[in-house]
C-alpha cells in the first residue's frame, strides 16, 4: 500500500511533463472511444425523437387495442425536398384548440400560420424564401424546440390549415408520441458499427500502450534506484502501478471533459440528414463508466506487462529480451505467406466459395500480422539505404535505424496497419455500391442528376404537363404511363394465372423520350418500340407479342383494348426497359382515350440543373397535389443513405484511425527526442548544425515510413485485386479505386509528416548544451 | 637510485667488463643522467670487496685493458633480497623501480611480483598517512596530502607498468 | 580471527561470452573497510554486485552471516538489501523525482516506517552529513558532492551492516571526494558497519583497512594492514 501511494506521489510530483503528455494521450483515447460509442445511441436518439412526435391516430389506437378518445387534431403529412435537403411536416387542423401539442411546440398554428424548425425559419427569412412560399404558405408564429426535432438542422414545419389539402383526407390524431412500433436500428448497422468500433479500438490501444510506456528510460532509472535500496519486485511493480493509475485516472477525467467540450463539434461533423444534437451523442451510462474505468485499468495492465518484460534490476533496467532487435529476414515470412494465400485466390479464379473465403480470411489475417512483423526489416533496409547517401543527416538517421530498427518501426505500425485495412476497405466500397441498383441509379446513368423524376399513382393532365414544360429552365417533361396488357378474354388481373397472360408495357411518345433523354433516336413511324438492353445478364421485361390485347387499368379492371403492332423499332435511350418495367413501349395514340387516366405513370422532367428551376418544378407539382417530387440526385442520396453511410463511416473511421495513429506517433516522437537529449546535445556540441539534426530526425521517420507505406499499399492493393479477381461478377464492373487509395495513403503520409514536423522545433531545445550535464 | 644493485643485476644477466656495463646501464636507465666511468669502477670495487662480484677474467683485444666481472652466489642472494623487498616510499622512486622491473625481466625473475610487492607497500603507507590526517592540523594535513598525492602517482605508474609488462619483456629481448 | 560477515567463494559470472568473474573469492569481516581495486574491466564492480545480492553468480557461492545469499529469491535478496545493506554509487543512486529528504527516507518507508517518522530520521542524517540545507531540493538541483553525501545518508539511514560503495568519488574533485569518504567511513565505523569499496583511486582505497586487487575476474593480491 505504501509503495502504491509512493508511486502515486512519484507520478504527481516527479516528471510533470510526462504525466501531462501521457494524460493528454489517454484523454484523447477516452474522448475518442466515448464519441465512437456515442454513435449508435445518437442514431437511436434520432429514431426516438421521430417516434416521440409521431401522431397517434384513432386507427393506431384501435389497432393497439385501446379505446379511442375524442380526436383533437387532424393532420396530413407533407414530404418534400428543398435544395437537396428533405423538407417535411404536417398540415394541422387544431380541432380542440391546443389541448394536445407535439413535442417542442408551444402552440399549434392556426390557418395561415406556420410553426417551423429553426433552420427552416432561417430559410424562410433567406434569399430563397420565395421557393418555399407555395408549399409553406403563411406567417411563422413559432419555432419548434429541440424536443420536437430529429436533428438541429432538420427542415420541419407544422402548417396551420382549415382543412387538409386534397387529395389526402388527413387523420384524426389523439396525441403525439408512439414508440411502440418505431423503426429500430437495423441489426446489420448495429453489427457494422460494433465491428467498426472494434477496428478503431486497435489504434486506440496502440495509443494507450505508447502513452503508458512514455519515458520508459526515466521510469526505469527511477525504479532501478528504488530496487537498489532494497525495493522488492512487488514493491516496484506496485510503484509503477501507482504511477500508471494516477495517469490513467487523470486521462479518464480529462477525456470525459474533452468529450463534453468537443461533443458539439463532433456532432456537427456527423454526416446525417438534419444533423445530430450534441446531447444525443452520449454513450450508454454502462459503456461510459466502462470506458472511464477501462482506460486506467488498461494503462495499469500495460505498465505491469511492461514491468513483467523488464527485470527491474538495481543496475539499471535490462529488458528480458535481447537488447537490440536484429530485424532478421524471418520477419518476411508471415507477410509472404499471407500474400501467397491471397495470391492463391487469384490463381483459382472462380467465384467466392468456402475455400476461397478461408483463403481470404486466413491470408488477410496473416498479412495484417505480417505487416506488423515486417516493419523492422523495412526500417533496417531504409537504414541501409540512408547510410549510402553522403550527407551527415542521412548518415546519422541511417545508423540509428540500423542500431534499433524496431524503435521507429513500432511507432509506425499503427498507421501502417490502418492504411492496409483502409486500402482493402476502400476497394470493397465500389462493390457495395455497384450491388445496390435502383430505378434512380439506372436513370442517373442516362439523365442528369438534376432531373426531377416522380412516380405517380395517376397520370398528370396534359395541361399540367405543358405548364411544366413552360416553366423557365425546364428542358423537357414527359409522362411515361405504365399499363398492363392481358390476353384477350381475361377480365381482371386475378384471372391471369400464366406468366404469358399478362405483359407490362409503357406508354409514351418516342420523340418525347428522345427529347427528355437528350438522344437523337430514330423513331420512324412505328407505333411500338423497344429499348436496346445494356445489362446483358439481366433479362429485360418480356416483349409483348403482336395482336389484340385487353388493357387493364391500375385497379386491375379492363379499360379497353389495344392492337399491338407487328413490328417494333429498337431505340437506344441509354437505359433498359427494366427501368420502366416494360419490354415494349406503345405510342399513346394506340390506347383508347378513356384509358388515359386509369394508369400510374412516371414523370421525367429534365431541367437546366439550376436549384431554382428544381424548386419551380416542385412548386408546380405541389399545386397539382404532387408532394414528394425529388431530383435523381436527391433520390440517390436517400436510397444510398445506407451505402453512402457505410462509405462515409468507413472514410470517417479511416481518418480518425489515422489521426489516432498520428497522436501515437506524436507522443512517441516527442518522447524519443526527449530521451535522446544527451545524444543530440553532444552532437550539437561537436558542431553539428541543428538543421542537420532536424533533417536526421525527419529522415529517421520518413525513410521507414515511405517503405512501410509502400509495402502496406502494395499488400492492400494485391489483397483487393486478389479478392476482386475471385469475384467474377463485379470484376468487370468495378475497378480498383486507385484515386481513393492515393488519397488515403497521401493523407496518412501527411499526418505522419505533420506530426514529425511538430517535433522538429523540439530538436533545438533538446540539443541545448545544458543537457550534457549528467544528473 | 641504487646503482650498486642495478649493476649487480646487469652482471647477473651476463658477465661484463666495466665499459660494457656502463653502456648497458646508460641504455636502459641513464637517459638523462649517464653513469660516469669512475663511478662504475668505484662501485665494482665496492661490490668486489663485499664479495658480490668476482673478476671472471681479463683480456685485451687490441683496445684498453678489459676486466670482466661476474656475480657470485652471495651477489645473487643480495639481489633476491633487493627484488623481494619493496622500496620504502620516498620521493622520486621511479628510476629504481624501473631498474628493478627491467632487471627482473632480464634475469627471468617475476617482475609482476616485484610490482605487486611495491604496490602493497605503497598502499600500506598511504593508509597510514590517511589515518594520520584524522584530527591533524591543516598544515600537517596538507603535508600529508603532498605525500599521498606523490604516492598515488607512483601507484598509478606501478599499475600502468604492470599492465604493460608483457610488451616491455618483448622489447627487452630484442 | 572473527567470523567473516560476508563471503564470496570461487565466484564465476559471465555476461554473454565475456567472463567478468573467474573464480573470485573474498571475505568481508565485521566492521572492516575493504577496498576492491583493479583496472577497468577487472571485475571489481561485478564482484561488489555479487556480494550485495544484486547479481547472482553463475557458479560459486555468496554467504552473508553464514547463510547462502545467491540461491535466495529476488524478494529475499531485496529485503536483505533493504534491511542489512546500504549503497552509494557513482551515478544514479538517487531517485531524480524525489527530494534529498525523500530519497533518504525511502529505505525506511520501503521497510514500512511511517512517512513523518522516516523523514524525521532522514533529516537527522542529512544534518549529520552536513547537507541538511538541501533537504528540500531535487538531486538535479544540488552539486555532485552534496548529492553523494545525500546518497551516503541514504545508505546509512536504515542502520546497515554492510555499505557498498562503487566509485563513490568517481565524479568528484579531490576535496569533495575526501569529504565524502571521511563522512562515509566515519559514519560507517561509528555504526560498526562494514564497507565494501570499489575504486580505482589509491587515495580513496587508502581509507580501507584492507585492499583486494582484482585482475581478469580473480583475486591478484591482497594487502592487509
Amino acid at each position: 500500500m505504501t509503495s502504491l501511494l509512493l508511486g502515486v506521489r512519484l507520478a504527481l510530483r516527479g516528471s510533470r511533463g510526462r504525466v501531462a503528455v501521457t494524460g493528454l494521450a489517454l484523454a484523447f483515447a477516452v474522448a475518442f472511444l466515448l464519441a465512437v460509442l456515442g454513435a449508435l445511441p445518437a442514431r437511436q436518439a434520432k429514431i426516438d425523437r421521430l417516434a416521440d412526435r409521431q401522431p397517434v391516430s384513432v386507427g393506431t389506437m384501435a389497432a393497439a387495442g385501446q379505446r379511442p378518445v375524442q380526436p383533437v387534431v387532424t393532420i396530413s403529412s407533407l414530404y418534400s425536398s428543398w435544395r437537396g435537403r428533405s423538407l417535411s411536416g404536417h398540415e394541422v387542423v387544431d380541432v380542440k384548440n391546443g389541448s394536445i401539442l407535439p413535442p417542442g411546440v408551444a402552440r399549434l398554428p392556426r390557418p395561415g400560420e406556420l410553426v417551423v424548425s429553426p433552420d427552416l425559419a432561417g430559410a424562410l427569412r433567406g434569399p430563397h424564401a420565395a421557393e418555399l412560399a407555395v408549399r409553406l404558405p403563411g406567417k411563422v408564429v413559432g419555432e419548434i424546440g429541440a424536443a420536437g426535432l430529429s436533428g438541429p438542422r432538420e427542415l420541419f414545419a407544422y402548417v396551420g390549415v382549415s382543412r387538409p389539402s386534397p387529395p389526402y383526407p388527413g387523420q384524426e390524431v389523439l396525441r403525439f408520441g408512439y414508440r411502440a412500433d418505431r423503426a429500430d436500428i437495423s441489426p446489420e448497422l448495429r453489427v457494422a458499427a460494433q465491428l467498426g468500433a472494434l477496428g478503431l479500438l486497435l489504434p486506440v490501444l496502440v495509443l494507450v500502450a505508447t502513452a503508458t510506456r512514455l519515458s520508459a528510460g526515466t521510469r526505469d532509472r527511477r525504479l532501478a534506484a528504488v530496487r537498489l535500496v532494497g525495493g522488492t519486485p512487488r514493491q516496484v511493480a506496485l510503484l509503477a502501478a501507482g504511477e500508471a493509475l494516477v495517469v490513467g485516472v487523470l486521462g479518464s477525467a480529462l477525456g470525459l471533459f474533452v468529450f463534453r467540450v468537443l461533443r458539439p463539434v463532433a456532432a456537427g461533423l456527423v454526416p446525417v440528414e438534419g444533423g445530430v444534437f450534441a446531447a444525443d451523442l452520449q454513450p450508454p451510462s454502462g459503456q461510459l463508466v466502462g470506458v472511464l474505468l477501462a482506460v486506467p485499468v488498461l494503462s495499469l495492465l500495460v505498465s505491469l506487462l511492461a514491468m513483467r518484460r523488464l527485470v527491474v534490476d538495481p543496475l539499471g533496467v535490462r529488458r528480458r529480451s535481447r537488447r537490440l532487435t536484429r530485424a532478421g529476414w524471418w520477419r518476411l515470412v508471415p507477410l509472404c505467406a499471407g500474400l501467397a494465400l491471397l495470391g492463391a485466390m487469384w490463381v483459382r479464379d472462380n467465384d467466392l466459395e468456402g475455400g476461397d473465403v478461408a483463403l481470404l480470411l486466413g491470408g488477410g489475417a496473416l498479412t495484417v500480422i505480417g505487416l506488423a512483423v515486417v516493419a523492422p526489416v523495412v526500417s533496417r533496409l531504409a537504414g541501409l539505404a540512408l547510410v549510402r547517401f553522403p550527407g551527415t543527416a542521412s548518415r546519422l538517421a541511417g545508423r540509428r535505424l540500423l542500431a534499433d530498427p524496431s524503435a521507429t518501426a513500432r511507432t509506425l505500425t499503427g498507421t501502417v496497419l490502418v492504411v492496409f485495412v483502409g486500402i482493402w476497405l476502400l476497394a470493397f466500397l465500389p462493390i457495395v455500391k455497384a450491388s445496390s441498383s435502383s430505378q434512380a441509379s439506372d436513370l442517373s446513368a442516362a439523365l442528369p442528376g438534376s432531373s426531377v423524376v416522380v412516380n405517380l399513382g395517376s397520370v398528370l393532365g396534359p395541361d399540367a404537363e405543358s405548364a411544366l414544360r413552360a416553366l423557365p429552365g425546364v428542358r423537357q417533361a414527359v409522362s411515361i404511363r405504365s399499363a398492363q396488357l392481358a390476353r384477350p378474354g381475361i377480365r381482371s388481373v386475378d384471372e391471369a394465372t400464366q406468366p404469358e397472360d399478362l405483359a407490362q408495357v409503357a406508354v409514351a411518345r418516342c420523340a418525347d423520350l428522345g427529347a427528355v433523354f437528350g438522344r437523337d433516336v430514330r423513331c420512324g413511324t412505328a407505333a411500338a418500340f423497344t429499348l436496346r438492353e445494356h445489362r446483358g445478364d439481366v433479362s429485360g421485361y418480356t416483349k409483348v407479342p403482336p395482336g389484340r390485347r385487353v388493357v387493364l387499368g391500375s385497379d386491375g379492371k379492363p379499360v379497353g383494348e389495344v392492337v399491338v403492332p407487328a413490328s417494333a423499332t429498337e431505340i437506344d435511350l441509354g437505359v433498359d426497359g427494366w427501368t420502366f418495367q416494360a419490354g415494349t413501349f406503345l405510342d399513346p395514340s394506340l390506347l383508347p382515350p378513356a384509358a388515359t387516366k386509369a394508369f400510374s405513370s412516371m414523370l421525367l422532367v429534365r431541367t437546366d440543373g439550376a436549384p431554382a428551376t428544381t424548386e419551380r418544378v416542385r412548386n408546380a407539382l405541389f399545386s397539382q397535389g404532387v408532394y414528394g417530387a425529388q431530383t435523381l440526385d436527391e433520390q440517390l442520396a436517400q436510397e444510398d443513405r445506407v451505402v453512402l453511410g457505410y462509405e462515409k463511416a468507413a472514410r470517417l473511421g479511416l481518418v480518425l484511425a489515422v489521426l489516432v495513429g498520428g497522436v501515437s506517433l506524436l507522443v512517441a516522437s516527442v518522447d524519443a527526442v526527449r530521451a535522446r537529449r544527451r545524444d543530440l546535445a553532444s552532437l550539437a556540441a561537436l558542431g553539428v548544425p541543428v538543421g542537420v539534426l532536424r533533417r536526421a530526425l525527419l529522415l529517421e521517420v520518413l525513410a521507414p515510413l515511405a517503405g512501410c507505406l509502400g509495402v502496406a499499399v502494395a499488400s492492400g492493393a494485391f489483397a483487393a485485386a486478389a479478392y476482386l479477381s475471385a469475384d467474377t461478377y463485379y470484376r468487370d464492373q468495378v475497378g480498383l479505386p486507385w484515386a481513393a487509395w492515393g488519397g488515403a495513403t497521401g493523407f496518412a503520409a501527411l499526418v505522419v509528416l505533420a506530426v514529425t514536423a511538430l517535433t522538429l522545433p523540439l530538436a533545438r531545445s533538446a540539443a541545448r548544451a545544458e543537457h550534457l550535464r549528467t544528473e | 637510485m641504487s646503482v650498486p644493485h642495478t649493476l649487480l643485476g646487469l652482471l647477473e644477466v651476463e658477465p661484463r667488463h666495466g665499459y660494457d656495463l656502463k653502456r648497458a646501464y646508460d641504455t636502459h636507465f641513464g637517459h638523462d643522467r649517464p653513469l660516469k666511468a669512475g663511478q662504475v669502477y668505484a662501485t665494482l670495487g665496492r661490490l668486489e670487496r663485499d664479495g658480490f662480484v668476482v673478476v671472471a677474467g681479463t683480456g685485451r683485444d687490441g683496445g684498453p685493458d678489459r676486466t670482466t666481472y661476474a656475480v657470485t652466489g652471495e651477489g645473487v642472494t643480495d639481489l633476491d633480497r633487493w627484488f623481494a623487498e619493496p622500496e620504502g616510499p620516498a620521493p622520486y622512486l621511479q628510476p629504481v623501480l624501473f631498474a628493478k622491473v627491467v632487471l627482473a625481466l632480464q634475469s627471468g625473475r617475476d617482475a609482476r611480483a616485484v610490482l605487486e610487492a611495491q604496490r602493497a607497500e605503497h598502499l600500506v603507507t598511504m593508509r597510514e598517512l590517511t589515518a594520520q590526517k584524522k584530527g591533524a592540523d591543516l598544515d600537517r594535513v596538507l603535508g600529508l596530502d603532498f605525500a599521498l598525492f606523490h604516492l598515488e602517482a607512483d601507484l598509478r605508474w606501478l599499475e600502468h607498468t604492470a599492465s604493460r609488462l608483457d610488451r616491455l619483456a618483448k622489447e627487452l629481448v630484442r | 580471527m572473527t567470523e567473516p560477515l560476508l563471503v564470496a567463494h570461487d565466484v564465476h559470472l559471465s555476461f554473454g561470452t565475456t567472463a567478468a568473474l573467474a573464480g573470485a573469492s573474498v571475505q568481508v569481516r565485521p566492521g572492516e573497510v575493504l577496498a576492491l581495486l583493479g583496472a577497468s574491466g577487472s571485475g571489481k564492480s561485478t564482484l561488489l554486485h555479487c556480494l550485495a545480492g544484486i547479481l547472482v553468480p553463475d557458479s560459486g557461492e555468496v554467504r552473508y552471516r553464514g547463510q547462502r545469499v545467491d540461491d535466495q529469491s529476488d524478494a529475499v535478496r531485496s529485503s536483505l538489501r533493504r534491511s542489512d545493506f546500504g549503497f552509494v554509487f557513482q551515478f544514479g543512486s538517487l531517485v531524480p523525482e524525489l527530494t534529498a529528504l525523500e530519497n533518504v527516507a525511502l529505505p525506511l518507508q520501503l521497510a514500512g516506517r511511517k512517512r513523518r517518522d522516516a523523514e524525521a530520521v532522514a533529516l537527522q542524517w542529512l544534518e549529520r552529513l552536513e547537507v541538511g540545507d538541501v533537504a528540500g531540493k531535487l538531486p538535479g538541483e544540488v552539486s555532485g558532492g552534496q548529492g553523494q553525501r545525500v546518497a551516503v545518508a541514504r545508505a546509512l539511514v536504515a542502520g546497515p551492516r554492510v555499505v557498498f560503495a562503487d566509485e563513490p568519488t568517481g565524479a568528484l574533485d579531490s576535496l569533495n571526494g575526501e569529504l565524502v569518504m571521511e563522512l562515509l567511513i566515519g559514519a560507517a565505523r561509528e555504526q560498526g558497519a562494514s564497507v565494501v569499496l570499489v575504486t580505482h583511486e589509491p587515495r580513496v582505497a587508502a581509507y580501507a583497512d584492507r585492499e583486494v586487487v582484482l585482475r581478469d575476474g580473480a583475486l591478484a593480491a591482497e594487502v592487509c594492514a
